[in-house]
């Protein structure tokens, strides 16, 4: 179709058509509560490794890895599925969330090996499980924002 | 008009762009009822846009039965945000 063909009302029904073919897409996406819990359980138990005796700290970071692995296989054979990566506002919150999951972990070898404090660990997981939760929830936040203000 | 794009914006290519923009990928089926035609008819309007470069197939074997899942290359959704851009001047400058 040549572009002088289309008037303003054409272009004002397509953009209409797209917001809500966008917004009925979006709709699809599910994270039930059982995969958070999963994979939320997961990264914070990884964290909990500095707290076992070899070798079982590193059959456990090995272990949580591989349900981690699991669970995202699981994740992108679901009917939609969005990627934590994906471009827009919520690739910033990615990157500095993924700073501070490196930051625990970090924190968490570096504070048990060098104190052989036991709590370290354990605060460093708990605090592990509620960023990642709340995390998850500003993330499908500004996602489902996103895609109702339509893109750039 | 800078940025509209002839393979985009025939209703059914919009429509299916539009399905694939917010994820990196839909399965085929979900396509099919959000933008509702027939197999054949999503399978034509996909081989387009495959052919253009702007969308991708995967196929994969999940319980035994085949699925597909459909998504926007890095051009396609390139071409689609471009091509909203150009509708959303065009629909501004009447106004």
């Amino acid at each position: 179709m040549p572009t002088e063909d289309i008037t303003p009302e054409d272009a004002r029904r397509a953009l209409s058509e797209i917001s809500a073919r966008e917004q009925g897409s979006a709709a699809r996406l599910e994270w039930p509560l059982w995969r958070e819990l999963v994979l939320t359980g997961l990264v914070s138990g990884m964290v909990l490794a500095p707290l076992a005796a070899r070798p079982f700290d590193i059959l456990l970071i090995i272990a949580c890895c591989g349900g981690i692995l699991a669970m995202v296989r699981d994740y992108t054979r679901q009917p939609v599925w969005v990627s934590g990566y994906r471009k827009g506002r919520t690739q910033p919150m990615t990157f500095v969330f993924a700073g501070f999951v490196i930051a625990l972990y970090l924190g968490s070898f570096a504070g048990y090996h060098t104190t052989g404090l036991w709590w370290i660990p354990v605060a460093a997981s708990a605090l592990m499980f509620l960023g990642f939760t709340v995390f998850n929830r500003i993330w499908m936040a500004v996602w489902r924002a996103e895609i109702r203000e339509g893109r750039p | 008009m800078s940025g509209f794009d002839p393979v985009i914006h025939p209703l059914n290519r919009l429509q299916i762009c539009a399905v694939l923009a917010p994820h990196d990928e839909v399965e085929f089926a979900v396509v099919r009822e959000e933008v509702g035609v027939s197999d054949s008819v999503l399978s034509k309007q996909v081989r387009h846009l495959e052919e253009a470069g702007y969308v991708a197939v995967r196929k994969a074997t999940v319980d035994t039965r085949q699925r597909t899942w459909l998504s926007l290359t890095k051009s396609g959704r390139a071409a689609f945000n471009g091509h909203v851009a150009a509708l959303r001047r065009l629909a501004a400058a009447a106004e």
